[in-house]
């Protein structure tokens, strides 16, 4: 269905995250390795639509529906390597709009620095 | 929090752990942990003899791992994959108030096949755990930088499998307090 009334409409969550690599990963790259992760864990049949809405230097967000978050936040946990660079990702937060998750999670860490403790 | 890793981390990122028990592994940075792998009861034995400190046992036999958990001195029973617990083993660690790991790098190493069966037996583990109310800790088990996980992650992947979250909290709040709250003595009973 093409356009649906707001109320029928799924709920969307916006996942931020930032992974830690031995080198710099690629959008495309992260994506088949998300895809590969949720089809390894859950399999077709329960498998997770996401979307990577944004990404660059190795920080990015997610977005997904809501009943699916569980399944993104483990597919993600479990991803140990992308492309052969070994990967630590880190869940950052969830939000509701991606505005929020932005504000939130992501132009915090612009400003970050050990020296003024974030 | 407490997280079990297997190498000597420099808590370079934040996450989540008030603090780190290595094992297998010289530490000055973390809290040391005793690492015993036994082949049987009597090898155990005689281990457990020159242990001392928090000691943790990692065993593949079903009556190893029964007989630690028996043991005064054993404090944990450590996560690997081929790992076996059984009802009664599970039983005596709640009598015996010995806590049974589960680490999330034991998932992460294990390969397609395995990982299947390996999650199955998870699932009952954790389901027998949550019946008897037995001590358990959900930790990163990581062996170098690139296995560690966020606390809150790891406790997303264990709650899909069945874990007692809040349970899991209490345990891992409560060895906490044993090593740092000098106040605590055991629960219920403090130094005022």
């Amino acid at each position: 269905m093409i356009s649906l009334p707001p109320s029928l409409r799924e709920k969307k969550r916006h996942v931020a995250f930032e992974l830690i690599s031995e080198g710099k990963i690629e959008k495309e790259e992260l994506s088949f390795s998300i895809w590969e992760s949720i089809l390894k864990l859950f399999g077709e049949f329960e498998g997770v639509d996401f979307k990577i809405t944004e990404f660059y230097d190795n920080r990015g967000i997610i977005t997904c529906n809501l009943k699916d978050l569980d399944k993104i936040k483990i597919a993600l946990t479990m991803i140990e390597s992308i492309e052969g660079k070994k990967v630590l990702p880190i869940i950052l937060g969830v939000a509701g709009t991606i505005k929020s998750c932005k504000k939130k999670y992501m132009e915090v860490l612009k400003d970050a620095d050990s020296a003024n403790g974030v | 929090m407490i997280d079990f890793i297997r190498f000597d981390y420099d808590r370079s990122l934040n996450l989540g752990f008030q603090a780190y028990i290595v094992f297998g592994e010289n530490s000055e940075r973390n809290i040391k942990g005793y690492l015993i792998q036994a082949k049987d009861a009597r090898d155990l034995r005689e281990k457990l003899r020159k242990a001392d400190g928090f000691v943790g046992v990692m065993s593949e036999r079903v009556e190893v791992n029964r007989y630690a958990v028996m043991r005064k001195k054993v404090e944990a029973i450590l996560d690997f994959p081929e790992r076996k617990l059984d009802y009664s083993t599970l039983k005596l660690a709640k009598e015996k108030d010995v806590l049974i790991e589960f680490s999330l790098s034991t998932i992460l190493n294990s390969g397609r096949n395995k990982r299947v069966r390996l999650l199955e037996r998870l699932r009952k583990t954790l389901q027998v755990v949550k019946k008897l109310d037995t001590p358990f800790i959900l930790t990163s088990g990581a062996r170098e930088f690139y296995e560690l996980r966020k606390r809150n992650q790891i406790y997303e992947v264990f709650s899909y499998l069945g874990a007692d979250l809040a349970r899991a909290s209490y345990w891992a709040e409560r060895l906490y307090r044993k090593f740092f709250d000098e106040k605590y003595i055991m629960d219920g009973v403090e130094r005022i």
